[in-house]
């Protein structure tokens, strides 16, 4: 009997129950990685600047997320005076419920047989994933200017201000970027993305994957780059900017609502990290179609690679200096939406030729 | 004027000065360590090594060479600094490292030179000193270790003080400065050698180890004490006036000081001092507040004026502008019985000099009797009174070979200076010995009557003044006192000194109208380079005069209000400053008048035995606590300046006075001395033309330098009378005191620290007294027991005894007689 | 361009590999200061006294104004320091005092560990100094 997607309609009890295991795992994991994203930041941060990172909370710092949250949770919540009070309290939550939410069209591995259901390792697979995540990610960015009008402070506002036409530049670029991609895939679902690069490598070389870094490795560059700049990390971490703009638009803000900015940076670290590796880097597919890699499952390797993409943008925050406001602009403008162009444009008639 | 040349710069300088000082005018400095400006060139150090032109191949002494025309000197060049630095390497072979527990480290001229020349080395190895200490006096610390032999302690004490003990002895590297025989020093610790020392050779015991110098807050000030208006430094730490500096750069007599105003200032921390209020309640003096204590004087005085009358007495160490502050109070009380000082001991010159020159001053400056040729001073207590004015005279002596004749009764400083010559009288005649001069003049015609009113009445009157009946009776050496009369009349400038006080109350009218009657026969007064000095026996004995503190209108003096007090005819009195109980003379009466007169107010430092009588008592300040001026005895206005703020609620004298008429109903509202200066100006014409702000260090002398007599009369004035009787005693001043106030003061308590009468070598042998036995001294109707003290200097049949110690009650038998006779038991 | 990224990069990535921290981990590690580090100051003592001899150059010579001095004479005769007080919370660690000083009675030691509650703790007298 061919096994059959589970669904809504046809094993509704079952379909909810896997539901919410899957969210239940998935946003566990997902906060588990953002909480000791900090901590594997400050280490890495820490080593790369001969420093030793956090040494003291437990073997090696390893429960300085967790203290920090304690000591975090029990700081005083001030509101100041004159910032408008609904905006000032929603603002931290509209900037990190978009980020976890992007989360739900990651797929992490192949459809598991059981009895005779398939389950998807994913917890819903939009045919439109990738519009979806852009729209989400698109609408963090409300969270950070609502922040920053709110508090009514200059600072903040001015953090605010960056923010937006930071996301403005670099979305068109990024969006831009990744169009090669579905002009090469024909589909929007993560999931298709996926299996698609699971097929031999231009369809020659058997034992490696035909992960779209390869044949787009102009649009992985533009797509990771304006990635950094869409989550404000470093060398785009204008609208923070602690040397000028005393945290930008989160100056004004304290105790859990300020964790709750810092867990939707890393949360939207991690979940870019997830879109480009499933984007670009095969998703949860082992790096070689070998048998001793793909016998491990995919989310081990979605993890991997994820985690290889946070190790690099750490790097990235502990090598280089912050960009110049109007080099950023400059970059976003002139040098990245002209090469997406231009990317597009060369590989669509790449794919006309090809046909 | 000599033309020169110093380091390429063309100079034109007097042709007394010497390189140095030439220099020093242009504006070149040349180091010097045995040099200082007031001492005559020595040349012993010699750092002041220069190259001069027409002196080619050896190095010249700066400070001693005087210039000459078209000289060309260098004062810098690679060889002079090598010679220098060798000198010092020199002068450092032997002296000890002690800079850190030296007391000059900081304003050490060796210290100076040292660093100027970078002597870090010495490539001559001797051994350091290791002499002992001389630390027997109280004052004065010596530590040989540390001299360099510039010799100008020795100088300082030979040219200057006069005393002389200081001396170097043995030779070559043993070569010290020792005193007599090698002995601790015992002299009459004026600390004119500390000021001199560069180097930490001579230092003041009592600030020992306190401070460094560039710790404490120097303000230049005025000597509260004694006529002299030297101005003195006040050195304060904190809030504590530690020490007393000098000032010879600017100040006044040439930062000349006696051991009073160097040592005697401790009496300012005396924790005797009052510190608040004090208010009679059933008897007993109790603390009080300002209000309170204020509003009972106020109430007391305005009560007695409104009864029998009130009267104020004054002291003549307030400063002009307190004492302005005191007669306007005495205005808003509406009384006219105000006085000072007793209101006897200045008659000399309020009402003698007016009546014979009109005016009521000296008529010259201090620094010109170091420039007269003949000196004559009346009492050999000059000296013990105005110990720096002695020192001009020793100057006078010394550099301009004055003559100086001293008419005393006893013999003291003065009369052992060189060449001195001494009209010893017998106690109470030096009258017929000034009246026999004057008639020398007439005699012999050297009288300069020009304009001289009174002649015949006077000639007249000296009938019986012929030299050998003056001799016959007061046993002066008529030959002397002829050569003395002649060359008076005879000198280019000539100076005649008298001091007066409350111990010289006798005769002191007379003798002032007798000593101006031979100035004017002498032609003194006003006359350039010449004076006539009568010197007040307080720091502004002259400023209390001038502003008129005296009775006004049927106003009583000091001591018709006592005698009224005393017959319970004056209902109150108001003593500032004062202490009649323990200085005035006639202790009994005094007592009697305080105890009979009905409301006392005293105002004053110290519970003095009168402040004890006193029904409200109000803490004054001292000289070094209030802002003002003194007007010195030769008419110098001079700034007092506050060192140190007022110990407690104590109050400066004329706020106490001002709160007292606000209490009265008269609000005397002036915004500072200045102001009240200002004032002073509008009284006081001779005042007027002075501005507050602009007096400078050297004060301003109101009248010029030389005050012109308005007036030129002859008053006749009969002798003295000598009294009988075995012993005659006569009161005075004695060097260590000034007045009573000194003994609260450590340095002077610790040479001198209790009264005493003295006796000569032949009476004492006579007596079979020695040193410090107990003699009782009888006279007056009273019988006193004091120490006795054997001196040299006293002819026979007569005592001295000093007036400061209250609780030696020598005013009892002192009652302002010019001499008492008394009977001396064992 | 690229390849001074890839340079940086390198750096920071060769600083992460193991043994190339500096850190130290105080309290649980110390460092042995140098010689010439200058912490909490010490009067030296002779054989029965201290060496200084209250001459007042370290007061002087202070720039933070911490040292106050006031000198005495003892028994025999010899000028020593009544008082010698530095306050710490003055102290601006500059060693001046040290150089000033003409007899070697002060030294700076290695002590760093100043912290105190109380304000009063930090006035250093003789007899602490002397320590």
């Amino acid at each position: 009997m061919m096994p059959e997607m589970l669904s809504l309609s046809n094993s509704p009890g079952i379909f909810v129950g896997v539901m919410l295991v899957k969210l239940l795992a998935v946003f566990g994991v997902t906060i588990f990685i953002v909480a000791y994203a900090t901590w594997w930041e400050r280490k890495i941060i820490g080593h790369m600047q001969t420093r030793l990172g956090p040494m003291r909370t437990g073997w090696h710092g390893l429960l300085q997320p967790i203290a920090d949250g304690l000591k975090l949770f029990f700081k005083e919540d001030l509101i100041p005076d004159q910032a408008s009070k609904v905006p000032f309290l929603l603002a931290p939550l509209m900037i990190l419920i978009p980020a976890l939410i992007t989360v739900a069209v990651i797929p992490f591995g192949p459809d598991l047989h059981i009895g005779n259901f398939l389950i998807p390792q994913q917890i819903t697979d939009l045919n439109i994933g990738v519009l979806y995540i852009f729209a989400f990610t698109g609408l963090g960015v409300y969270g950070i200017v609502l922040a920053g009008w709110s508090s009514n402070s200059k600072y903040s506002l001015l953090g605010g201000i960056r923010a937006t036409a930071q996301m403005i530049s670099y979305e068109l670029a990024a969006g831009l970027s990744i169009i090669a991609i579905f002009m090469l895939s024909e589909t929007l679902s993560l999931r298709e993305i996926v299996s698609l690069q699971q097929q031999d490598l231009w369809g020659v070389c058997s034992f490696v994957p035909n992960w779209y870094i390869f044949s787009q490795p102009l649009a992985f560059c533009l797509f990771f780059i304006t990635g950094l700049a869409e989550i404000n990390r470093t060398p785009f971490d204008m609208p923070e900017a602690e040397s000028e703009l005393v945290s930008g638009f989160c100056t004004e803000y304290s105790s859990m609502k300020y964790a709750l900015f810092f867990m939707a940076e890393y949360a939207n670290m991690t979940v870019i990290s997830a879109i480009t590796v499933t984007l670009f880097l095969g998703g949860w597919s082992a790096p070689l179609n070998i048998a001793i890699f793909t016998m491990v499952p995919g989310f081990v390797w979605l993890l991997a690679k994820v985690f290889a993409l946070m190790f690099f943008i750490i790097w990235l925050r502990a090598t280089f200096p912050r960009v110049r406001y109007d080099q950023l602009m400059f970059l976003g403008w002139k040098v990245m939406l002209p090469l997406a162009l231009l990317n597009v444009l060369i590989t669509g008639l790449v794919v006309v030729i090809l046909q | 004027m000599v033309n020169l040349t110093i380091d390429g710069k063309q100079i034109t300088v007097s042709k007394t000065a010497t390189i140095y000082e030439a220099a020093k005018e242009a504006g070149i400095h040349i180091p010097v360590l045995c040099y200082a400006k007031k001492l005559l060139p020595y040349g012993a150090c010699r750092v002041c090594l220069v190259e001069i032109e027409q002196m080619k191949g050896r190095l010249i002494p700066s400070c001693t060479t005087p210039v000459s025309e078209g000289m060309v000197v260098t004062t810098t060049s690679d060889e002079i600094k090598n010679v220098r630095k060798t000198v010092m390497e020199f002068l450092l072979v032997n002296h000890v490292l002690d800079c850190p527990v030296c007391d000059k480290g900081g304003e050490c001229d060796l210290q100076d030179l040292a660093y100027e020349f970078e002597s870090i080395s010495n490539r001559f190895e001797g051994e350091k000193f290791d002499l002992p200490t001389d630390e027997v006096n109280p004052l004065i610390e010596r530590n040989m270790n540390r001299c360099v032999l510039c010799g100008k302690c020795v100088r300082v004490c030979d040219e200057i003080v006069g005393y002389g003990s200081y001396s170097f002895i043995n030779r070559g590297f043993e070569t010290k400065i020792a005193t007599a025989y090698d002995r601790g020093l015992n002299c009459e610790f004026c600390g004119q050698c500390l000021s001199m020392c560069p180097v930490g050779a001579l230092l003041p015991r009592p600030f020992k180890f306190k401070a460094r110098p560039w710790q404490l807050k120097q303000v230049d000030s005025v000597c509260g004490y004694c006529g002299n208006g030297c101005t003195v430094t006040l050195g304060v730490i904190g809030d504590k006036l530690e020490t007393i500096r000098f000032n010879d750069e600017i100040g006044v007599n040439d930062g000349n000081l006696c051991i009073r105003g160097r040592f005697g200032y401790s009496y300012v921390n005396h924790k005797d001092r009052l510190t608040k209020p004090l208010v009679r309640k059933d008897g007993e003096l109790v603390e009080a507040d300002w209000d309170e204590a204020l509003q009972v004087a106020a109430d007391g005085l305005a009560k007695a004026q409104k009864g029998q009358g009130a009267g104020i007495l004054s002291g003549a160490r307030l400063t002009n502008e307190e004492l302005f502050m005191l007669k306007q109070l005495a205005k808003t009380l509406g009384t006219e019985n105000l006085d000072h000082s007793g209101g006897e001991c200045y008659k000399g010159v309020t009402e003698g000099l007016k009546e014979t020159l009109g005016v009521a001053a000296s008529t010259a400056t201090f620094p010109q009797i170091e420039k007269a040729d003949v000196l004559l001073t009346i009492r050999s207590d000059f000296y013990e009174t105005h110990p720096v004015v002695g020192m001009v005279i020793n100057q006078a002596i010394r550099r301009n070979d004055a003559q100086l004749f001293v008419v005393a009764d006893k013999r003291g400083k003065l009369n052992k200076l060189p060449g001195a010559k001494t009209l010893l009288s017998k106690p109470g005649l030096e009258l017929d010995v000034l009246n026999a001069m004057a008639k020398v003049l007439f005699d012999e015609d050297l009288a300069k009557t020009e304009g001289v009113e009174g002649i015949e009445e006077l000639k007249a009157a000296l009938a019986d003044f012929s030299p050998a009946q003056v001799a016959e009776r007061t046993g002066v050496d008529a030959e002397i006192l002829q050569t003395a009369a002649r060359q008076l009349a005879g000198a280019g400038n000539a100076a005649i000194l008298l001091a007066y006080g409350l111990p010289y109350q006798g005769l002191n009218k007379e003798l002032a109208t007798a000593v101006a009657n031979l100035a004017l026969l002498a032609g003194i007064p006003g006359r350039e380079g010449s004076g006539l000095y009568l010197c007040g026996e307080k720091a502004n004995s002259q400023g209390a005069i001038d502003l008129g503190i005296l009775p006004h209108g049927n106003g009583l003096g000091a001591q018709a209000m006592l005698a009224a007090a005393a017959e319970g005819k004056l209902d109150a009195l108001y003593i500032v400053a004062e202490d009649p109980l323990s200085s005035y003379p006639d202790r009994d009466k005094i007592a009697k008048s305080l105890q009979s007169v009905p409301f006392l107010v005293v105002q004053d430092l110290f519970l003095s035995p009168t402040a004890q009588q006193a029904d409200v008592v109000l803490p004054a300040v001292t000289f070094a606590e209030k802002d003002g001026t003194f007007t010195n005895a030769e008419r110098r206005i001079q700034r007092v300046r506050r060192g140190i703020p007022s110990p407690g609620e104590a109050k400066v004298d004329g706020t106490i006075f001002a709160l007292l008429a606000g209490k009265l109903g008269n609000s005397l509202s002036f915004t500072g001395p200045a102001a009240i200066f200002a004032e002073i100006g509008k009284e006081t014409p001779a005042y007027a033309e002075f501005n507050f702000n602009e007096i400078g260090p050297q004060g301003v002398i109101w009248g010029g330098e030389t005050l012109q007599p308005t007036n030129r009369k002859l008053v006749v004035v009969s002798g003295g009378a000598a009294v009988d009787g075995d012993f005659q005693l006569v009161t005075g001043s004695a060097l260590y005191h000034s007045g009573t106030v000194s003994t609260k003061a450590k340095g002077p308590m610790a040479v001198l620290g209790e009264a005493y009468v003295e006796f000569g070598r032949e009476d004492a042998k006579k007596l079979e007294i020695v040193d410090g036995d107990l003699v009782k001294v009888a006279g007056n109707g009273v019988e006193l027991k004091l120490k006795a003290k054997v001196d040299s200097r006293l002819p026979k049949g007569v005592l001295f005894a000093p007036y400061h110690f209250a609780e030696a009650q020598v005013n009892r038998l002192y009652k302002g007689e010019a001499v008492i006779a008394v009977k001396v038991s064992k | 361009m690229f390849l001074e990224f890839a340079k940086g990069l390198s750096i920071t990535f060769k600083h992460l590999l193991p043994g190339h921290s500096t850190t130290v981990q105080y309290p649980k590690v110390k460092l042995q200061m140098s010689d010439r580090f200058r912490g909490l100051h010490r009067l030296v003592p002779s054989q029965d006294r201290e060496k200084c001899v209250a001459c007042y150059l370290c007061p002087t010579v202070c720039p933070a104004k911490c040292i106050t001095v006031e000198s005495a004479e003892n028994e025999k005769g010899e000028k020593y320091p009544k008082i010698y007080t530095i306050d710490l919370l003055r102290c601006i660690f500059c060693g001046y005092c040290v150089e000033a000083c003409p007899v070697e009675a002060i030294e700076m030691t290695g002590a760093y560990e100043l912290a105190d509650y109380n304000r009063d703790d930090f006035q250093f007298t003789k007899q602490r100094l002397l320590k």
